[in-house]
């Protein structure tokens, strides 16, 4: 990226008045991925100084600031383990540890990238986020949002919820991005499948999930059902990292591993 | 501007462009260990340690090391030296040109993980890319390494 101007915001209220001077102006997470896109940037604004980088705890949910680096929650006990450890297994295979303690959870979402692993995880674990204009609100809210963020993401909210899960990312290579990935949650809350890198970004499969969980027992047709509907309400694409019917019987595949490892202990 | 950090335990200030970044700043400074691969966050060979913590140099900003410390290989000599004897007994060197990064992050991951498994050395090795050693050699040497250490 082309920078003229670096400026330490004092404040997130300063931070958003320096974004909303200029359209070539904008916010640094970890830098990583506005470097790929070669941007032409006239103010750079870093918020290093705002202590965003901080992971909290309440009686039901964990916060992590936007500045928190992906390699830093791996280190966090609860995310860890939470959901068989749906979380972590995210974040271990985003690229290696130098990009990830610098790449930080704000930038991931502020992104939206259709190839997120991360994203993926988040919605299966009903992530909200909170911006410094616009408040807090869903994840999938925010994800169905188009056009420039005029806004600053201050942190995103995970409920503390005990269940299963399961993660799964299709790639050629380790450090590729995805041709699909599926993140399945079971809790006594909600059950959710999401399927992200369709390659458009992550979608919550509600309907399929809503099924699941009126069936009294999980048979091979009442996943086959479930999948149908998955596939009905979740467009998959074709791109030059897979085709659509590629993606689908990766898709078919994955979820009924995926619903046979929360539901029935098998994986 | 001018940012002021520490570089292999000796103050330093840098003069520079806003939109520099520290791979660029180190060459200038002049430290050459430190490799430019794809200059895109994808190969590690660039790795430098931030306050300990390994971070890729060809992408990021060197304004934002202001107050830290920045190690090099050059900053690790004795530390590593039994290290490469490893990598000698394994056959794991070829060019080396990814070494001084593998080293860097073999020595954060040592001091961050406590007896790590072979998948989880693995696993934090997994963005160094090296073109010639096919890994299995470099990842016996790590180990044995480690498990010498301990
Ligand atoms: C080489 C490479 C490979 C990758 N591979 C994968 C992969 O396989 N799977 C995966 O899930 N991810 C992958 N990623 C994405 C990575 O996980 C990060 O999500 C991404 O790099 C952005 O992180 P960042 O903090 O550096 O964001 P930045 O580059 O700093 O910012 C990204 C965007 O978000 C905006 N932004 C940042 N923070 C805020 C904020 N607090 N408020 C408002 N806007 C903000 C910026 O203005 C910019 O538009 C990859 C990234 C790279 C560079
Ligand atoms: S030069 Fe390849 S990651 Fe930096
Ligand atoms: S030894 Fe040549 S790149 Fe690793």
């Amino acid at each position: 990226m082309n920078i003229e101007k670096l400026y330490r915001a004092s404040s997130c209220e300063d931070a958003l008045k320096t974004l909303k001077e200029d359209p070539k102006n904008v916010i640094v997470g970890g830098g990583t991925w506005l470097k790929l896109t070669g941007r032409e940037i006239k103010t750079a604004i870093l918020l290093d100084d705002l202590s965003l980088d901080t992971i909290s705890t309440s009686d039901d949910v964990i916060t992590i600031g936007a500045m928190t680096p992906l390699h830093k929650i791996e280190q966090q006990d609860e995310l860890r383990t939470m959901y068989d450890g749906l979380f972590d297994k995210t974040l271990k295979q985003v690229m290696g540890v130098g990009l990830r303690n610098m790449a930080t959870i704000g930038g991931t979402i502020a992104g939206r990238y259709g190839f997120s692993d991360i994203i993926t995880s988040l919605l299966a674990m009903d992530a909200r986020v909170v911006f410094y204009q616009k408040g807090e609100m869903q994840l999938e809210t925010f994800l169905k949002t188009r056009g420039k963020l005029d806004d600053l993401l201050i942190s995103v909210k995970i409920p503390r919820r005990e269940g299963r899960g399961f993660f799964k990312k299709v790639a050629t290579t380790q450090l590729d991005f995805a041709q699909l990935n599926l993140a399945i949650t079971k809790s006594n809350e909600a059950t959710y499948i999401v399927i992200g890198s369709r390659p458009g970004i992550a979608q919550n499969a509600s309907k399929a999930a809503r099924f699941v969980v009126e069936q009294k027992h999980l048979d091979d047709s009442v996943i086959k059902v479930a999948t149908d509907i998955a596939l009905n309400e979740v467009t998959l694409s074709s791109n030059n990292k897979a085709s659509s019917s590629y993606r689908e019987r990766l898709a078919r595949t994955y979820i009924e591993r995926g619903l046979k490892a929360v539901f029935n202990d098998e994986s | 501007m001018k940012v002021k950090t520490k570089l292999n335990n000796k103050p330093v200030v840098f003069d520079i462009e806003p939109g520099e970044y520290l791979l660029d700043t180190l060459r200038k400074h002049p430290v050459t260990s430190v490799k430019r691969g794809c200059d895109a966050a994808s190969c590690g060979v660039c790795t430098v340690l931030i306050n300990n913590e390994p971070m890729l140099s060809c992408s990021l900003l060197t304004a934002r090391t202001e107050g830290k410390e920045i190690t090099t290989v050059e900053g690790i000599q004795d530390a590593i030296r039994t290290f490469y004897d490893y990598f000698g007994d394994e056959g794991a060197d070829q060019c080396g040109f990814c070494n001084p990064a593998l080293a860097l992050t073999v020595y954060a991951m040592k001091h961050e993980l406590t007896n790590p498994t072979l998948e989880e050395v693995r696993e934090y090795l997994v963005g160094n890319l090296c073109r010639c050693s096919g890994y299995e050699a470099q990842y016996r040497a790590i180990y044995k390494y480690l498990g010498d250490q301990s």
